[in-house]
């Protein structure tokens, strides 16, 4: 076993936990990272010796993520009539799946991308400030403004019994 | 700074030694910044104990067969191509199993199907060239319209039969076409979940072009 391998496989929890607080379901989230370690395992040259190999494995995460979002949007625009009388039937399946997660689950669900990506790096995979601005390109500033929001966020759409 | 950004900071380890010893100060004395305070680490706590837990239960064996199926192509030399490529083939074997990422996000069966596709399966010949592509149509035991869809821009395909109040999916799976999957080579552009479907609920053969015709101008009812 090489030490890429090695490193790699001792990833795949924390790469799982992650997912996890990414997308609203265990089926969901262990797909993510699967097509993530597809990514990662076909074009391994794109790592560079010596970077940190989470911060790699997690942009390749959050891009795979970020391309599903888009084309479930895609499929949804033209699949799905856009007048309120027809949605009918998604709509009560999407209920449905949202029952069956924890409250937390489902506030997480409804956070826009960019903070649910801080919140759960910070809060999930217990990065730095710094290495979870380093992992998302953004500027420290930014990420501490995204992770903010998006925990004021939560506070909001969480049962005020459940914060007490 | 927000404030929430100075009490997730806080609450996070993340001011230097001053910055944290002017906010403490401050939450003693500010009820109201103390309950914030109390609520954002209440967070902190849930968000943790939901999720980090799963970084305990044990990963899939094909994730870590995965990675070392890689290291068999002949250790790992990450700027050689030509190895690249061949981890490609290994890794492509050992995960293969899911077409794409899950089906659920996808019309389930009944579902009434709307926007393009519906304009496509009401209005277009089969085997057309147009960013939704109608594959055959034919009828079910009962006599109603079926027909199969791709779209390789939405990344779908399916099967959809047209009931009173329009068409209702049967089969809606994600579908990637990749390029070189054997759809292509086939010349058919049907995954094999809605193939499987067409032959559950066919009967006869499929429309003609001449049946189709037909069948569209009578609106797709039975007659």
């Amino acid at each position: 076993m090489t030490p890429f391998q090695r490193d790699m496989i001792a990833m795949l929890p924390r790469l799982r936990s992650l997912a996890r607080a990414l997308t609203n379901g265990p089926a969901d989230a262990d797909d993510l990272v699967q097509l993530t370690l597809e990514r990662a395992l076909k074009r391994p040259d794109l790592w560079s010796p010596g970077t940190r190999l989470d911060s790699w494995m997690f942009r390749i995460l959050r891009n795979t993520w970020i391309d599903e979002i888009r084309s479930r949007r895609r499929r949804h625009m033209v699949l799905v009539d856009t007048d309120a009388d027809h949605v009918g039937d998604r709509g009560a399946a999407v209920v449905e799946d949202r029952l069956m997660m924890s409250d937390i689950a489902r506030a997480m669900d409804e956070l826009p991308e960019d903070q649910r990506l801080a919140v759960a790096l910070v809060l999930v995979d217990g990065l730095s400030y710094r290495e979870a601005a380093e992992t998302l390109q953004v500027p420290q500033g930014t990420l501490t403004s995204r992770l903010a929001r998006g925990r004021a966020a939560l506070i909001q759409k969480l049962d005020p019994e459940l914060l007490s | 700074m927000t404030e929430d950004e100075r009490i997730v900071a806080f609450l996070d380890d993340e001011l230097d030694a001053q910055a944290r010893a002017e906010f403490s100060e401050r939450i003693r004395a500010d009820a109201s910044l103390s309950a914030q305070v109390e609520r954002h680490r209440r967070v902190k706590t849930l968000v943790g104990s939901t999720f980090k837990p799963v970084a305990g239960e044990p990963t899939p064996q094909t994730w870590s067969d995965a990675i070392l199926a890689v290291g068999q192509a002949g250790g790992f030399h990450p700027r050689q191509r030509a190895w690249a490529a061949m981890a490609a083939c290994l890794v492509a074997g050992v995960l293969a199993g899911r077409l794409a990422w899950p089906t659920q996000d996808v019309l389930a069966p009944g579902a009434r199907v709307g926007g393009e596709i519906a304009t496509a399966l009401d209005r277009q010949g089969s085997a057309t060239a147009a960013p939704v592509r109608i594959g055959l149509s034919f009828r079910r035991g009962d006599g109603r319209y079926c027909r199969t869809f791709t779209s390789i821009a939405a990344e779908v395909a399916g099967l959809a039969c047209r009931e009173k109040d329009g068409w209702l999916a049967q089969t809606v799976t994600v579908w990637r076409a990749g390029p070189d999957t054997s759809y292509r080579q086939l010349g058919s552009s049907t995954p094999s979940a809605v193939l499987a479907s067409v032959d559950e609920l066919i009967a006869g053969a499929p429309l003609t072009a001449e049946q189709e015709v037909r069948a569209r101008g009578q609106g797709w009812r039975p007659d």
